[in-house]
């Protein structure tokens, strides 16, 4: 396959990043002491099962609008994340090729015009050895190629989809982040033995650091924070995960501080001991509910596609969804107030 | 016929005003006893309510645990969730405590559910399909409620929420399997990698691997799946009407997005299903053992099936109903053996089901009722049962190895799952097993613990039953790609050369798992030796394709067939739609070789399709040397289509192609004449205009001389056409088949042309054919509207025009007006409003007679049978309507018939592509590959099409059923009509059943000519072969009966009226087989063969015992010789042996 220019730049680059990459949560962003968040963001979640799963626990997005501090208010997120999707975005499609999938993701981005995009991807393409990782008729052939080509995709395909977001989410859009998947576990016979993965993760890792660098956009490795290593041996298994990929709820919560510290938020008191710390986390759940009603409803080959004619009609329902969101979200600014005074307090 | 399209309507507005205060909704009563007093049992059978509401709601679906508690999912908030609505769908456990049948304690295990259409209870908890997300619930307190619940599973499409994902059971061995319909596109990120299904199709998961993979794809509704005793699997359709389908390992069904390729079900023809079990255990009579059950939720019963073998699959025969109901709102949709071997029946309870075609917020819908019924047999005692979660491991083996109730072996399974893997493993090996199948009971057993004894099981595929030797061959296949067990490959070597075609079936999908170069040329060997059904060279077609790199790398590198047969070659090289090895193939035919005609046609195809222009010169030389018809035939015709879909020429000089305009044979002459002017050979020209010239020429030629001259185009064309357009000497047909051409070249002359010639439309010529051509061509259709804005056309005419642009998938909206303003036309009004479609609906129910109604459905101008099947027979462009009655609102059948596209069936989407010459096809795809799309289209005609060729390939928002076809009717026949198709399905005279009547006949036309030999022979003469026999279809009432008076007659010499139907039958053995025969004896004489058959002189009703000497399909010919008989006649298959042959 024919080598992009920027991407011969990037494997250079990697040569002079290998010394780096060994300390933990490097942020190459070129404002590297501004803090992330500014008050009123918007904030869009994307990427596969990681953060489509994130939603129904609400740890990620909990630790992330406390971690900001009660100088940030007004955060508001949405978590965009969809199983099995790619930088293509193949899981947004319905009936047609990829190119929809892209297509919606353009529009919900246009729709949310967010300040903040947190990414990520990459573990589909490491778990997909020979073979395709994606149906995007262009590139399916190689995505099933050699690791080298596959990865070549991937990082093309990344670089478009970056661009598509910045072109949709328009002026607004302060800042990128992209996110190191984490490390897959090992929890033993008879599942899966991710040794090697791990080892291809931790090259993805390299080359998304590289990536972000690149384009000058935040990077978060919480492939490093959550005990990746280069040699794929052993990650301790803490069973943060039901199956080696899946985190359970109180994975979530740990991802969620590495991710909150790979920003450069302190760690401190982001735990969910308190109970209204759970009651933050709990709101969220039901806005994030709502907005999956909102935005990825159920029959949408009647409300939207082509069988809008004939059940069409009920589309008219789903606007609906939005002042109950907003509703809740007033809500959620009201529990985080007083958890962040009373931190503050204490 | 003008007049009559008004009437129908100004009766409406008439009507209207009578009954407007009566509401649209006529709401079965809800009470239970109401439905008690209408359900049908069959003889010995009980039913009784085991749960209803407010326990249970909108049951979907269940299943038992180990315990011997009933998990039901119910979902009031089905089809759609509302803003502000909570999440608030049941997960209730039933159980019966004291053993009379009756559920007498109740558990809510979870209630914050959305639409749930899927539980199976197991591994400590249960598993819940909860729309996107499979989870796991717990309760890990004690207290009989979830209190854990993790997402197992994510990804799985919502796109409609009665194809989300549904149908769990417990495989035996120990996995979990589920399935989605047609609408989902599942995306799941698994530690193995993503896992897409898009499109319907079963996936299976084993819970300790985490593993899920597709097992097979297609079915539009794929809402039933059940096990046979050896492990085999079975699905239904709730939308695919082929009954039971036999799926394995990679094969794709109906509806299969993108598919080049798919299996048939075993009965086509049959009603949308949804459940599936096998009926079985001690207490149910014993005919019903081993019966297939399977809910027809829209006629209110359920169905049965039994199986026998046949070939590398099944043969599936309707059996008897097991239940039936009178009551609108029973919808049966889940049906399961409970533990005391009763049968359990989920019931949906709703008047209304579906969302596609009913608004979602329809106030009919129920959301609040639910039920489950108990059928038992009083006069037997009930099942031995035991809890499976009380069992020791000793006990529990021994259920999972000898019990005969296939249900304490199912709830064993899953119990067998919680339990210490070395305690059972040894509990299992402790009994010593005699049959195959408890040994493959005991392999299975391994499985279920993830522990597969592959020693056993490589044993089983020695055994000797042939169904055990593929269940052991089964059991492997799950494994075989773990990589962990040696010697796999000569298992699947072995199976491969089986006797049975069966066994060869799952070795070949045995070793599509298998990493081996050698896979595909093991799997070609088993093409050998047996007779190839379907289903076996479909799994060969397949692992050709899948592991095509092996082969045709090995092929590349060698520079040699990689196979020891150039057949195999053939079919390698054709699966995968590549010309390895054509010129080998090409020259067995030139020497020789292959001479045979299927496989000259089939290599023609395959060069057509992949050959070089290189092979398309081996071809025309071949066509050039051969003396068969046939053979030309299949080398022209490829060559076509080389043309048409991939634009290539035969290398070389094309000339030769000219020697075939001698040819005697229409269809040689004609395709060699349409080469000609695609391949621009001018020479062909006169000889082409000579046809034109002659009256006396052949339609067919004169229609392949006008394509050929308009390919050939040029300003000799041009002038040619618009010569012979402008003469006064040419009539009218001809005219309008040279407008036809002229169009695709000079579209706006052409429709000057066109108005010119339809405003003098002469006496007794349609303009149909004419105007259907501009509307199929989007410059054509523009050049049309643009010349009628000149000018008038006869209102008769405008008419048709309108009706013809009124169904068009392409909606011309412009042609229309103009079509209006030039007839000096009302817009064409369709709709009723609310007080006119409550007045009709009173009128239907009132006043509507079903049996007028039929004869009204069967008319030939209305065109209905041609399109909708009603059961097994008639057309298959529109949905079956066997049970449309039982499962429709009445206002829906009014305005389906009124309006065709306001609602329309799923799977019936026209797809509409429009090609870059303006052209456009409209109708079902068939199947699609890289290169190609093939569309069936109104006329059941199948287009192929190159993709290079299209501009846009969309969803049409119209019907195909035409606009208007019931307006030729009085308003009194149109209620009939709809009374009709009311009662179809509902309990009564107009549901199908399951006696075999012959319902597929040929008839022979008023008039028939016939070989002069009546005095002679009699009757007898119609069983001579005769040339001017131009047999057409007809179709049997849904009652089974012919109406004489329907019949045409054939032949009237002085009074003596002939009317002749022909049928046929299949003889599975030779011997005598009994057929009842009713209808007035007198007049009807019977030939099996030429064979008069013997019926009695008087009466009018007869079982006839006849010898069938051979077997396999044989006609039956039954002359009706009688003066002006009236009523119907019947033919009844009794014995069990002989088969009427319903289908094409």
């Amino acid at each position: 396959m024919k080598m992009p220019s920027y991407l011969f730049y990037l494997k250079v680059l990697f040569c002079a990043f290998v010394t780096l990459s060994s300390s933990l949560y490097a942020d190459h962003h070129a404002k590297t002491s501004a803090s992330l968040f500014q008050k009123g963001d918007r904030v869009a979640l994307v990427g596969g099962g990681l953060i489509e799963r994130a939603r129904l626990n609400g740890y990620m997005e909990a630790t992330l609008s406390k971690a900001a501090g009660s100088k940030v208010s007004g955060l508001k997120f949405r978590n965009l994340g969809w199983s099995g999707d790619t930088v293509f975005n193949d899981a947004r499609s319905y009936f047609g090729k990829p190119k929809e999938g892209r297509d919606r993701m353009a529009k919900i981005i246009a729709e949310w015009k967010p300040n903040v995009v947190f990414l990520n991807y990459g573990a589909e393409v490491v778990l997909s050895k020979g073979v395709p990782w994606t149906d995007e008729p262009s590139v399916k052939k190689g995505s099933a190629g050699d690791w080298a080509e596959s990865v070549d995709i991937f990082l093309e395909g990344y670089q478009k989809l970056i661009e598509l977001i910045r072109e949709n989410a328009g002026d607004g859009l302060r800042e990128i982040v992209v996110i190191a998947p984490p490390p897959l576990e090992n929890l033993g016979e008879p599942l899966p033995n991710h040794q090697g993965t791990n080892q291809r993760m931790a090259k993805m890792c390299d080359f998304l650091r590289n990536f972000a660098s690149t384009n000058k956009i935040r990077f978060v490795d919480l492939f490093t924070a959550m005990g990746g290593t280069n040699s794929g041996e052993k990650v301790a298994a803490q069973s943060l995960t039901h199956d080696g990929l899946h985190f359970k709820d109180y994975g979530y919560q740990v991802l969620a501080k590495h991710l909150a510290s790979g920003l450069g938020y302190a760690k401190e008191s982001l735990g969910f001991s308190d109970p209204l710390s759970q009651k933050l986390k709990d709101t969220i759940v039901e806005k994030n509910r709502l907005f999956f009603h909102r935005w990825r409803p159920a029959n949408e080959t009647y409300l939207f596609l082509f069988r809008k004619h004939e059940q069409g009609n009920n589309a008219k329902e789903i606007p609906q969804f939005d002042p109950i969101i907003e509703k809740q979200e007033v809500e959620i600014e009201k529990i985080r107030d007083q958890l962040l005074k009373k931190e503050a307090i204490n | 016929m003008k007049k009559s399209v008004f009437i129908l309507f100004s009766l409406f507005i008439t009507l209207g005003l009578l009954h407007a205060q009566r509401g649209l909704t006529k709401i079965p009563d809800t009470s239970i006893q109401a439905q008690l007093d209408a359900f049908i049992l069959p003889d010995g059978a009980k039913i009784n309510l085991f749960a209803s509401e407010p326990v249970v709601r909108n049951p979907i679906h269940m299943n038992w645990d180990s315990k011997g508690r009933l998990w039901v999912v119910g979902s009031p908030l089905y089809p759609h969730i509302k803003p502000g609505q909570e999440e608030s769908d049941q997960l209730v456990i039933l159980e019966d405590t004291t053993g009379d049948g009756v559920a007498d304690k109740h558990t809510v295990f979870a209630d914050d559910l959305h639409i749930p259409t899927g539980v199976l209870p197991g591994d400590g908890g249960v598993y819940v399909a909860n729309s996107n997300d499979v989870l796991f619930l717990k309760d890990t307190d004690g207290d009989g409620k979830a209190d854990h619940r993790e997402v197992i599973l994510s990804g799985f499409g919502t796109e409609d929420t009665h194809h989300i994902v549904h149908t769990f059971r417990w495989g035996p061995e120990g996995m979990m399997w589920l399935n989605q319909s047609i609408y989902i596109h599942t995306h799941l990120d698994t530690p193995y990698g993503i896992r897409r299904l898009l499109g319907g199709g079963m996936w299976h998961y084993r819970p300790e691997t985490r593993r899920s993979e597709v097992f097979m794809k297609g079915l539009v509704n794929p809402w039933g799946h059940a096990f046979d005793e050896w492990g085999q699997s079975f699905m239904t359709d709730g939308a695919g009407g082929q009954g039971i389908n036999f799926v394995y390992p990679r094969s794709v069904f109906v509806a299969s997005p993108g598919a080049p390729r798919r299996v048939q079900g075993l009965n086509p023809g049959q009603p949308k299903l949804c459940g599936l079990e096998v009926l079985s255990g001690s207490h149910i009579p014993e005919h019903w053992r081993g019966a297939l059950a399977s809910p027809d939720f829209r006629g209110h019963r359920i169905k049965t099936y039994r199986l026998s073998d046949k070939g590398s699959a099944y043969e599936s025969r309707e059996y008897k109903e097991l239940l039936a109901s009178r009551h609108g709102a029973f919808r049966p949709i889940d049906v399961k053996m409970g533990p005391d071997g009763a049968i359990y029946v989920a019931d949906l309870y709703n008047p209304i089901i579906q969302h596609g075609e009913v608004d979602f917020r329809d106030p009919r819908r129920d959301h609040k009722h639910g039920r489950i019924w108990r059928i038992s047999f009083p006069a037997n005692p009930p099942a031995p049962f035991t809890k499976p979660a009380e069992m020791n491991s000793n006990a529990l083996a021994e259920a999972l190895l000898f019990s005969e109730e296939n249900i304490v072996r199912e709830l064993a399974t899953a119990e067998l799952r919680t339990r210490k893997p070395d305690e059972m493993l040894s509990a299992l090996n402790s009994f010593p097993l005699k049959d195959d199948i408890h040994v493959v009971r005991r392999v299975w057993a391994t499985q279920a613990l993830n522990q597969l004894d592959i020693g056993l099981a490589k044993q089983l595929t020695k055994s000797k039953s042939h169904k055990a030797r593929a269940a052991g061959l089964r059991a492997i296949y799950y494994d075989a790609s773990n990589k962990k067990y040696k010697n796999i490959l000569s298992i699947a070597e072995e199976a491969v050369s089986d006797p049975s075609p069966h066994v060869r079936l799952w070795g070949v999908s045995l070793l599509a798992q298998l990493d081996d170069p050698r896979t595909v040329a093991i799997a070609l060997r088993a093409l050998e030796g047996v007779v190839v059904d379907d289903f076996l060279d479909f799994a060969v077609w397949s692992i050709c394709r899948e592991h095509r790199d092996r082969w045709v790398n090995e092929m590349k590198t060698k520079g040699e067939n990689p196979f020891d047969s150039l057949a195999k070659l053939l079919f390698a090289s054709s699966a995968i739609g590549e010309p390895l090895g054509a010129d080998q193939i090409l020259a067995s035919i030139a020497n020789g070789k292959i001479k045979d005609d299927q496989k000259v046609w089939e290599v023609a195809n395959w060069i057509a399709d992949k050959g070089t222009p290189a092979h398309l010169h081996q071809l025309l030389g071949l066509a050039q040397k051969t003396s068969s018809v046939s053979h030309q035939h299949a080398y022209l015709n490829a060559m076509l289509t080389a043309k048409k879909i991939r634009k290539i020429n035969p290398s070389g000089s094309l000339d030769s192609v000219l020697k075939f305009l001698q040819s005697e044979n229409d269809t040689v002459w004609s395709t060699a004449v349409e080469l000609a002017g695609l391949w621009k050979l001018d020479s062909a020209r006169s000889n082409l205009e000579a046809i034109l010239k002659q009256t006396d020429s052949k339609q067919v030629r004169k229609n392949a001389a006008i394509n050929s001259l308009i390919a050939m185009g040029g300003e000799k064309t041009r002038e040619f056409f618009d010569e012979r357009i402008q003469n006064p000497q040419v009539p009218y047909p001809l005219k309008s088949m040279l407008i036809k051409g002229q169009m695709k070249i000079q579209p706006i002359l052409a429709a000057r042309r066109a108005v010119m010639l339809l405003r003098n439309l002469p006496e007794e010529q349609e303009p149909n054919d004419l105007i259907a051509a501009f509307i199929t061509n989007k410059g054509a259709t523009q050049a049309l509207t643009k010349e009628l804005q000149n000018g008038k056309l006869p209102e008769d005419v405008a008419l048709k025009g309108m009706q013809l642009a009124e169904s068009a998938p392409t909606r011309p909206e412009a042609l229309i007006k103009a079509l209006q303003n030039a007839g000096g036309l009302k817009p064409m009004k369709m709709s009723l409003s609310k007080e006119e479609m409550i007045a009709m609906i009173e009128r239907v129910n009132s006043k509507g007679n079903a049996a007028r109604g039929e004869s009204v459905y069967r008319r030939e101008n209305l065109q209905c049978i041609a399109c909708h099947a009603i059961g097994e027979v008639g057309g298959v462009i529109g949905p079956n309507l066997v049970s449309i009655g039982a499962s429709a609102p009445v206002d829906y059948l009014i305005e389906s018939l009124l309006e065709p596209s306001k609602k329309i069936k799923e799977g019936y989407h026209t797809n509409l592509i429009t090609l870059k010459n303006g052209d456009s096809y409209a109708g079902g795809i068939l199947s699609e590959t890289d290169t190609e799309v093939v569309i069936r289209d109104l006329t059941g005609k199948q287009n192929r099409i190159a993709k290079t060729d299209i501009t846009s390939q969309t969803i049409s928002p119209v019907s195909l059923m035409p606009v208007g076809l019931t307006t030729q009717l009085r308003e009194d026949e149109f209620v009939d009509l709809v009374r009709f198709m009311v009662e179809l399905g509902k309990e009564g005279k107009f549901k199908t059943t399951t006696q075999r009547f012959a319902r597929k006949w040929d008839v022979l036309p008023v008039n028939s000519p016939n070989p002069g030999t009546i005095h002679h022979y009699g009757a007898k003469m119609f069983t001579q072969e005769f040339d001017g026999y131009v047999w057409r279809p007809f179709y049997a009432m849904v009652g089974g009966g012919i109406p004489f008076e329907e019949v045409p007659v054939a032949l009237n010499r002085r009074g003596d009226k002939y009317q002749v139907l022909r049928t046929q039958v299949d003889v599975v053995k030779i011997g005598n087989h009994k057929l009842r025969l009713k209808g007035n004896l007198g007049d009807l004489n019977l030939f099996l063969g030429d064979q008069e058959v013997e019926i009695p002189a008087g009466g009018d009703q007869a079982d006839l015992l006849i010898d069938f000497k051979k077997a396999g399909k044989q006609n039956l010919l039954v002359v009706v010789n009688g003066r002006g008989t009236n009523g119907h006649f019947a033919l009844e298959a009794l014995s069990e042996d002989l088969r009427v042959i319903n289908t094409l």
